[in-house]
């Protein structure tokens, strides 16, 4: 049954995203570091929360978030660059990824399983090469200046991660909706048996489409606060493999298919993986990697549902 | 005579040089209850995968309820209320027996929304006798209560016409005769059904009337008492020397 729970839930992840944004501002002054980290944070979330949409909750592996993300850094970086205010170049550029997604998801998620995976990476190879290619509009190899949103670094950087807890925020938000929506509840049916999900009335093309559109939209989305974050792009670096298989591995330690999971993953992912690079500083991402494979060996469904199943009440 | 709720001209499959069905025409009137009878690899299964959307057909059309369905995906089929079930099961694992009907009466468009889906669940569940089970995972069922769930997923939908594929493969046979005295209850209720079957008792005991597929073609279609002592379907059944055999002792 629809509980009030999951009717508030929403609004609830809105308004402590709102809170945050507005704590931004009172972060002293030169915690670059921690201004780093928590936007790291926040952007790892928000590729989490929109895969597990496509991976976690419909059971379609995904490896097209780079791609994605890719394409929303370039459009939002080039449409700043002809002068468009910053809100509309991030509006295009989700708009943009969830235009590209519709028809190309559309036409792979006809595909299963690793012919689906193997699909979706391709993408990224796509427009790797079509942003180097066109280098009259992008730069091609030799990357992209992006004005911020501010000419001080600081400034930018605040806003930066502003803007990340925001689309976190939303993101998180439509996740937890979606989830606990009929749309959810059919993605569940389409992620655990396709045929018996046909027969029983369910469009799935038209369902999983829509899924992998708003996931890619929030990517591209991501990608434009990137481009504006960071200042300076370049095709190897927005469409590098790891932005679609960082998230993945962050479902995967806190919960595939869940709706908090993304998050607890993504924290953890992140607090490894500064440990481990301060520590081990030769071996660190070697290291991430084992620790990885031990954490999913020991928690194969992922923290939150083992945490439930330990304290559910009998 | 009512208007025919389904209606298949010359359907046809071919798979490369294979031809699983071929030139097959039919008529499937409200309520009635058909046996879809032949041998293994007489291209039973086809059919179906051809009628409910699964496959498309190469040449040959599928009218329901008077308007061309050739070639609609099952989904919409569904939405129409024409369902089949499948030999092998196939339940959604991880959700309770409730949440398997409900999504079926969900998406069918039979329940406004999921909560009213999940209490008609429960009054399907009931009357299939299995409404005890309704927090169940369809993995700790017994088959024989997996094939009831795989019913009443398809009852919840509202079906006009279901076509179900072997529904007692796999039972032993007092469960056989809880099925089939669920079928009827079902058939009474308006729905004309489709059996799809290989126990000849099964057929004998339910349908009226016979349909017998051989080698992708339909080579008889009549009342059941009728179609079953036809000599072409019992040599198609039988083989002609094993037909012959048991002419000879008759």
């Amino acid at each position: 049954m629809t509980s009030l729970r999951d009717v508030l839930m929403p609004g609830r992840v809105l308004f402590v995203g709102g809170i945050l944004i507005l704590l931004v501002p009172l972060i002293p002054h030169g915690e670059t570091y921690a201004m780093r980290l928590a936007t790291q944070c926040a952007l790892l979330a928000i590729l989490a929360i929109s895969w597990n949409l496509v991976g976690g909750l419909t059971g379609y592996p995904s490896f097209a978030t780079a791609a994605f993300f890719g394409l929303g850094a370039y459009v939002g970086g080039v449409l700043q660059q002809m002068g468009l205010p910053w809100a509309i170049a991030l509006l295009a550029a989700a708009c943009a990824a969830a235009l590209l997604a519709a028809p190309f998801g559309f036409t792979i998620l006809r595909l299963r399983g690793h012919y689906f995976a193997i699909a979706s990476l391709m993408l990224i190879a796509i427009l790797r090469e079509v942003t180097t290619g066109w280098a009259s509009l992008t730069g091609g190899g030799m990357g992209l200046n992006v004005p911020g949103a501010a000419s001080d670094p600081e400034t930018t950087a605040r806003f930066a991660l502003q803007s990340m807890l925001g689309l976190s925020a939303v993101a998180l938000a439509s996740s937890a909706f979606v989830a606990k929506s009929w749309v959810g509840f059919g993605l569940s049916c389409i992620r655990m048996n396709e045929t018996a999900a046909a027969g029983a009335g369910i469009d799935a093309a038209l369902l999983k489409t829509l899924a992998f559109t708003l996931s890619s939209g929030l990517a591209g989305a991501a990608g434009a606060i990137y481009a504006s974050w960071i200042g300076y792009i370049d095709p190897s670096d927005v469409y590098d493999v790891m932005w679609s298989v960082r998230p993945i591995v962050a479902v995967l330690i806190g919960g595939l298919g869940t709706v908090f999971g993304p998050v607890i993953g993504t924290l953890v992912y992140i607090a490894l993986e500064e440990v481990l690079w301060r520590n081990i500083l030769t071996f660190g991402t070697g290291a991430l990697g084992l620790l990885i494979i031990a954490l999913l060996f020991f928690l194969p469904s992922g923290i939150l549902p083992s945490l439930r199943r330990r304290y559910r009440p009998a | 005579m009512s208007a025919p709720l389904l209606r298949v001209e010359g359907l046809s499959r071919r798979f490369a040089g294979l031809k699983a069905v071929e030139d097959v025409s039919f008529e499937i009137l409200p309520g009635e209850i058909t046996g879809l009878i032949g041998s293994n690899g007489a291209g039973k299964t086809t059919l179906v995968n051809l009628v409910t959307g699964h496959l498309k057909p190469t040449a040959g059309r599928v009218h329901f309820l008077g308007r061309d369905v050739t070639g609609s995906r099952p989904h919409r089929l569904q939405r129409l209320g024409l369902l089949r079930t499948f030999q092998v099961v196939q339940p959604f694992g991880e959700f309770t027996a409730r949440d398997n009907v409900a999504a079926s009466a969900f998406f069918s468009g039979k329940a406004h929304d999921l909560s009213a889906a999940r209490q008609a669940a429960e009054e399907v569940l009931e009357r299939l006798g299995i409404g005890r089970l309704a927090n169940q995972l369809p993995p700790s069922m017994t088959l024989a209560n997996r094939k009831r769930l795989e019913l009443a997923r398809a009852v919840a939908a509202r079906p006009k016409l279901l076509f179900l594929d072997e529904v007692n493969a796999g039972l032993n046979s007092s469960e056989i005769d809880e099925v089939l005295h669920l079928l009827r209850a079902i058939a009474n209720g308006g729905v004309a059904i489709v059996v799809i079957e290989h126990l000849m008792r099964v057929v004998r005991g339910l349908c009226r009337r016979l349909i017998v597929m051989h080698q992708g073609k339909l080579i008889a279609d009549g009342a059941t008492e009728i179609v079953a002592e036809d000599p072409e379907v019992m040599s198609a059944y039988l083989g002609a020397r094993g037909a012959a055999l048991l002419r000879g002792q008759v």
